[in-house]
């Protein structure tokens, strides 16, 4: 193996103890679910953008393929063995999956041509009972699933959620779009009824959104947290605690591990400790993270760069609860996210400013729509609103074969001695 | 030897090495050699003939700064600075008042904005794709076996380009060779090949915005097809050093005189 291959499969520097501590919480999640599969209670497949107090309250217990291809995109069978998920997506392709697709899909769809669902790290997924995945934001995703399902031989949901079109990110959806998707929940938990025989029960729904709803503030105040100047917690630890947030929302575990990790944050907030010592700029973080790769977010550290922010899986304010009616609660919280481009772009432009951001990072994988296009007009934006320059990094997610360092180091380079000759010239300017 | 101040520039390509030396801001020596499979072997074989040309050591050289691909393979550098920044400094010092460079390099394609000191204000780069690039062309010029200096004023002959669809270089080689088979002249070929570079090209270049004045630096600046196809794009002259592979190193080499004026 190349010196370049090695280092392009570098794991990263992460600043806070909860964040080098959530892996022991996957590892412990995937084994509840092995433990909840073995017991003969059912399990899910599903993907983001759902609600995952439907399944915490149904007695499912979800796995998530796109979470599974980021885990297996740092994980190796053998010291000297290539990644999982190389070895999966090549499954995929020698039967047929184009390389173009994302490598989400071309992994998981490996893992499952391949038949043995427990030759994967941690043991794999548990095999599921059921499938759900969404119509929102991804595409790809709809007709992935349906795929996973006839091979795997279960049934599959999909949930319509209507696209949200506001001018901010967050809106008021209107009365019969409410309507609608509350009636797909209900047309979810009649399947899950039918699939596993399981009923609904309201007040084990409203327990879950009770923990959903404290872990949500607890988040929202982590993201506050994070403005503080020099950065308590960076992309790094964002994107390694994402996942009981993401993942377990609706169970008392994820509540205790954002409040643990909350008094991290506020402490090193108090102590006035950064990422690094000597915080010299900020940079913002657009697009899902280089799985195989993470060491990029450390790339600017000995210029005194940090990533302060990062748009992906963070929390947005919750509607207030409402235990009479807890499915119209949820259809008002989920559409009242904005799906648009534009929505997704003017937040981001709030938040540049809110974080002190002064250069954008825009990755993309270019077979994925629902990044590529936006991070065009978000470079666009962000360089005619508010004076930030950006760069462009392309990159599958998951899958280090197309990865090209030289490229992306040139890359980086240039943008970090841009942003510094640029503070150069204004420290300059001011001292006249 | 009071007023000596030897400082070397060295831009490690995927293509070529290339290293200047600069004795204040002239220029003492220059030196292009192919690079070998190892950056470190190049960078020291390019070094050791520029400074045998000026009849220096390497103790003599106060700052060296190194750039390109191999930069970080380059031991006996002080510095190492981006290709990018570097182009745009020594373009900045063969034509002041360029705010705009299109570098076409063996691997890659950078489309360069610049202020009024020489630095990158802005930038877009080509994607992994070889397309359009320097060894693009080595290997169209290989197929259509004509030598790679030939290719530019070849194409000019051209009295109908071909089109050339595809930009993945082994779709475009069958593509060629089909075209070959059929009879179509080697000057159409070229014709179609660099006007489908010049369209790459400027793709890069309209993302940045393009202000005059207009410069384009590295290898394919000498292939006058590609040169005249561009130019007809941006509908602006385009300024070319009389050595456009050396920009990179020139670049490199000025930097290094900053940085020594700095300490």
């Amino acid at each position: 193996m190349g010196e370049q291959q090695k280092a392009a499969t570098k794991g990263s520097r992460k600043t806070l103890e909860m964040a080098r501590n959530t892996w022991k919480f996957i590892r412990q999640d995937y084994g509840e679910g092995h433990e909840h599969k073995n017991a003969g209670k059912p399990v899910v497949w599903s993907c983001a953008l759902v609600e995952k107090e439907l399944y915490y309250s149904m007695g499912l217990f979800p796995y998530y393929p796109e979470q599974f291809a980021s885990l297996c995109a740092v994980r190796r069978k053998t010291k000297d063995s290539e990644k999982e998920a190389v070895r999966f997506a090549r499954y995929a392709e020698q039967a047929g999956y184009s390389t173009d697709l994302c490598g989400y899909e071309r992994v998981c769809t490996g893992y499952v041509v391949n038949g043995d669902l427990s030759d994967a790290p941690l043991g794999g997924m548990a095999p599921p009972d059921m499938l759900v995945t969404t119509s929102s934001v991804c595409d790809v995703r709809l007709k992935w699933f349906e795929d996973m399902a006839q091979r795997l031989q279960v049934p599959l949901f999909t949930l319509d959620r209507p696209e949200q079109v506001f001018e901010d990110i967050m809106g008021h959806p209107k009365p019969h779009e409410i309507l609608y998707y509350r009636s797909q929940l209900e047309d979810f938990l009649s399947f899950t009824t039918e699939v596993t025989g399981n009923k609904f029960d309201q007040d084990r729904l409203n327990e879950c959104m009770d923990w959903a709803y404290k872990t949500n503030e607890l988040r929202l105040e982590i993201l506050e947290l994070r403005k503080n100047v020099p950065s308590p917690m960076g992309s790094a630890d964002s994107f390694a605690t994402m996942y009981p947030g993401m993942y377990c929302s609706g169970t008392e575990r994820a509540y205790e591990f954002y409040k643990a990790l909350r008094d991290e944050v506020r402490a090193k907030v108090k102590a006035g400790k950064g990422q690094i010592p000597n915080e010299r700029f900020r940079l913002l973080w657009f697009g899902i993270p280089i799985w195989f790769n993470m060491s990029i977010f450390n790339y600017f550290e000995p210029v005194g760069g940090v990533f302060a922010y990062e748009p992906n899986y963070n929390p947005v304010p919750s509607p207030p609860r409402n235990t009479a009616d807890p499915l119209t609660e949820m259809a008002i919280r989920t559409l009242s996210i904005g799906t648009s481009m534009g929505s997704r772009i003017r937040a981001v432009l709030e938040q540049c400013t809110e974080y002190n951001i002064v250069g954008g990072v825009l990755a993309y994988l270019i077979t994925c729509r629902p990044y590529y296009l936006p991070v065009l007009e978000l470079a666009r934006v962000l360089k005619k609103e508010l004076g930030v320059p950006s760069v462009f990094i392309e990159s599958d997610l998951v899958d280090e074969r197309s990865y090209s360092e030289a490229q992306v180091r040139t890359r980086m380079d240039a943008f970090s001695e841009m942003i510094l000759k640029k503070m150069e010239t204004e420290a300059a300017c001011q001292t006249g | 030897m009071k007023d000596t101040m030897h400082v070397a520039g060295i831009d490690i390509g995927s293509a070529t090495s290339k290293a200047v030396i600069l004795n204040n801001h002239k220029v003492m020596s220059t030196t292009i050699i192919e690079t070998g499979p190892e950056s470190q072997g190049s960078a020291e074989s390019v070094m050791d003939e520029t400074l045998r040309k000026s009849d220096l050591r390497l103790e003599d050289m106060k700052y060296i700064i190194a750039t390109g691909y191999g930069r970080i393979n380059v031991p006996f550098a002080a510095e190492v600075i981006t290709e990018i920044a570097c182009h745009a400094k020594g373009v900045h010092f063969l034509f002041p008042r360029a705010r705009t460079i299109l570098d076409m390099g063996g691997q890659d394609c950078k489309a360069i904005r610049i202020d009024d000191g020489g630095n990158h204000v802005a930038f877009s780069m080509n994607d992994k794709c070889a397309a359009g690039t320097g060894r693009f062309l080595e290997i169209m010029a290989g197929l259509l076996k004509v030598p790679i200096d030939e290719i530019g004023p070849l194409s000019l002959q051209a009295t109908e380009e071909t089109k050339i669809s595809n930009i993945c270089t082994v779709f475009a080689k069958s593509e060629v060779s089909r075209y070959l088979r059929r009879g179509v002249s080697k000057a159409n070929i070229f014709g179609g090949l660099h006007a489908a570079t010049a369209d790459r090209v400027y793709g890069l270049l309209k993302r940045i915005g393009i202000d005059a004045d207009f410069v384009i630096s590295g290898g394919i600046a000498k292939n006058i097809g590609v040169v005249k196809r561009v130019e007809a794009k941006v509908d602006m002259h385009a300024y070319i050093s009389e050595e456009p592979q050396y920009i990179g190193a020139l670049g490199a080499a000025l930097l290094a005189i900053e940085r020594t004026s700095r300490t």
